[in-house]
């Protein structure tokens, strides 16, 4: 079991940053998931852990040592990858007892080793197979127990449910999160999936371009986003975001209007709020805002009605059974202690 | 497709396989069972020398060949069976030098002599060959990308080179007073004669073959790792596996169909080996069952060539290539049959 320091870590390529100058503390047995688009440097941050790239400058320690140095092998951890990596020659048993055999660890206790690893990702039945002739979830598994076989200190997995459908997504998810539970590893989660992070982090990192944005618990991210990237990627659909001005404690857009904000203010800003924290109410001039309907979605829980404000479409949540034609008037109501101000300019929160 | 698209793709192709290919092994196959030779008669006449009261006659008799009517010795066919074949493996002094105990003694026999060849030098540099091609792919495989283009340039030349000239080009460098020979006499401070005895002779070809066909190897080898699975290779380096075992475990797996494949080839152009014996000149010493056949197709100083014996060789190497290619040739049905990737 091992907490994990990253300090001033950075990759460079030339003069392109793949991560820079990352700092973060992850507690033992603590479940971290890395988030963020394509090409936001998660993946190199989580290679660079594994020992398979080399920082630029930085130090990572794994528990009490500094790993920089280290092969992958020496570090202690355990990868899953997007694509399984599985050794195509060797049946599952013999895929899952690979890291016991190249470590020279006592043949005696291998078959009781993988016949548990393979019990506890549900393989039991699977072993003599090879894994061209194991479905997609079923291969993701077999890589699972691969890493749980010899029980490392680390988990590092790098977006390990991306190559599943949908609803094998769902369920592997499930397991996955049980698993951790079980065997209380450090892991590292990357994705691109915000519900993935939801779901199963103890703490998400979001990241971007190669720099950390926000780091914290699930809620916290979600309620409270420190900028305009993190509110416009956690969050289905995304948090509104209006640009416009703020003085004397009123908002005002093009066709919006937000009363009773912080007062002593006078700014350039972009607004925010979520689609569950606003209703929708008579088109008027009591309204925040009042336009036709730009498109009517139903979700089965809730019915999504969105409008456009000036160039963005703001989104609001309505009770299940609301209807409303396209290009009807319609009114929202936003509250304005549920509003999240950050400057234009920066994209930072603007602390009220 | 339709049957007829297929036949108008297929059928050229066919024709051709069937005239120049199968025709000709049919013809060989059926003139090693046959012998022909010019038909002699055997003539009495009466030569008379002039003498003393009386001339002395005597009669006399010779063969010779007869003449058809265009001037042209006569020549019969017929049929022999498995003569030229008894002739070609000579078993009776095989057989003979197996009871006296003196195996080398079979080695004279020219069969043997080319047989024994062509297998040496088969198996020896088939993992040679092998080897040194996976070597290079994976070393320039993970050299710096600015650099692998030029590599592979010059990896592939010996493979551009015509094999003759390149068999020629090693001879003459270690030749009697070619440039290496007259180094290694300078470094050893001894006369080395590289062409004097068979096994330097030997030597030398394996180096060259092995030289000119690794590229070969190398080259498919590298398309090879381009497909290789990047996360399995890493899997490998998290999972703890060394160098050795990573090249064990995963690329060796992942290349073997290409391995069989390179295997194949070298196997079918080995047996035939023939360049280097013109190349090196070395008939004197070695021999390959290739280089036999074509000295039975090679006049004698009557003009005569051994057809049959030629044929008789031809089949035997054919067979011999055969013999050689079904373990490759069943494993790779039972990968197929087992249904590939």
């Amino acid at each position: 079991m091992a907490s994990i320091t990253l300090s001033n870590l950075s990759k460079r390529w030339g003069k392109v940053y793949g991560a820079k100058d990352i700092n973060l503390e992850i507690a033992d047995r603590e479940f971290i998931v890395f988030l963020g688009p394509s090409g936001c440097g998660k993946t190199t941050t989580m290679r660079m852990i594994a020992g398979l790239e080399d920082p630029s400058t930085g130090e990572i320690h794994i528990g009490e040592r500094v790993v920089n140095r280290l092969d992958p092998k020496d570090r202690d951890v355990a990868m899953v990858f997007q694509s399984y990596g599985l050794y195509p020659n060797l049946t599952v048993y013999e895929n899952i007892r690979f890291p016991l055999k190249v470590r020279k660890v006592d043949p005696a206790t291998h078959d009781e080793r993988v016949k548990r690893a393979a019990n506890m990702v549900e393989l039991g039945d699977l072993l003599e197979r090879l894994p061209r002739e194991l479905s997609g979830g079923q291969r993701q598994r077999v890589a699972l127990a691969r890493a749980v076989v010899r029980q490392p200190t680390v988990f590092l997995m790098d977006e390990p449910l991306s190559n599943l459908d949908a609803k094998l997504r769902v369920s592997t998810r499930a397991q996955l999160k049980n698993l951790q539970h079980e065997l209380q590893v450090t892991t590292i989660y990357v994705t691109h999936d915000q519900i993935e992070a939801m779901t199963l982090a103890d703490r998400v990192v979001v990241m971007q371009a190669g720099e950390i944005q926000q780091v914290g618990t699930p809620t916290d991210i979600y309620n409270h986003p420190t900028n305009t990237f993190v509110a416009g990627f956690i969050g289905s659909p995304a948090m509104n975001l209006v640009n416009g001005e703020i003085a004397d404690g009123v908002f005002s857009a093009p066709g919006m209007q937000i009363t009773g904000l912080a007062s002593g203010l006078s700014a350039s800003v972009t607004l925010g709020f979520r689609a569950e924290d606003a209703a929708v109410s008579t088109p008027g001039p009591e309204a925040a805002i009042s336009a036709p309907v730009y498109s009517m979605e139903l979700l089965g829980d809730a019915t999504m009605v969105t409008v456009r404000v000036a160039e963005a479409l703001v989104s609001v949540k309505a009770d299940k059974d609301y209807r409303i034609g396209i290009g009807e008037p319609v009114g929202f109501s936003i509250s304005a202690d549920k509003c999240h101000l950050f400057d234009r300019a920066s994209g930072d929160k603007i602390q009220a | 497709m339709k049957f007829k698209t297929f036949v108008a793709f297929v059928g050229p192709s066919i024709l051709m396989m069937l005239l120049f290919i199968a025709a000709p092994l049919v013809s060989v196959f059926i003139q090693s069972f046959h012998h022909t030779q010019p038909v002699y008669e055997t003539v009495t006449r009466e030569v008379c020398t002039p003498g003393f009261i009386k001339q002395i006659c005597q009669e006399e008799t010779s063969s010779q060949p007869v003449l058809g009517a265009d001037g042209k010795p006569l020549v019969e066919t017929h049929y022999v069976g498995l003569q030229s074949y008894r002739d070609l493996l000579d078993m009776d002094r095989v057989w003979q030098a197996i009871d006296v105990g003196r195996w080398s003694e079979i080695l004279t026999i020219d069969f043997w002599k080319a047989l024994r060849f062509t297998l040496t030098f088969t198996l020896l540099t088939l993992p040679l060959v092998l080897l040194v091609g996976l070597a290079l792919a994976v070393a320039i495989n993970n050299a710096l990308k600015s650099i692998r283009g030029p590599i592979i340039f010059i990896t592939l030349l010996p493979f551009i080179i015509t094999p003759v000239i390149g068999a020629l080009s090693i001879r003459w460098l270690f030749i009697g007073d070619g440039i290496m020979t007259a180094m290694l006499e300078q470094w050893l401070q001894q006369d080395i004669a590289m062409f004097a005895q068979a096994w330097t002779i030997e030597l030398l070809m394996y180096f060259y073959r092995v030289w000119h066909v690794a590229p070969f190897a190398f080259v498919i080898f590298y398309a090879g790792l381009q497909t290789l699975n990047q996360d399995t290779l890493e899997s490998a380096i998290v999972d703890g596996a060394s160098r050795w075992e990573r090249v064990r475990y995963v690329l060796v797996p992942h290349l073997m169909p290409l391995i069989i494949f390179v295997a194949l080839i070298h196997l079918m152009d080995c047996y035939r080996v023939f360049e280097e014996i013109v190349g090196f000149s070395s008939q004197a010493h070695v021999i390959s069952l290739q280089w036999l056949t074509y000295d039975f197709l090679t006049p004698d100083d009557a003009g005569n060539r051994s057809i049959a014996r030629a044929s008789a060789s031809a089949m035997l190497t054919m067979i011999g290539i055969v013999l050689l290619l079904i373990p490759l040739l069943r494993r790779t049905w039972r990968d197929h049959k087992r249904g590939g990737h």
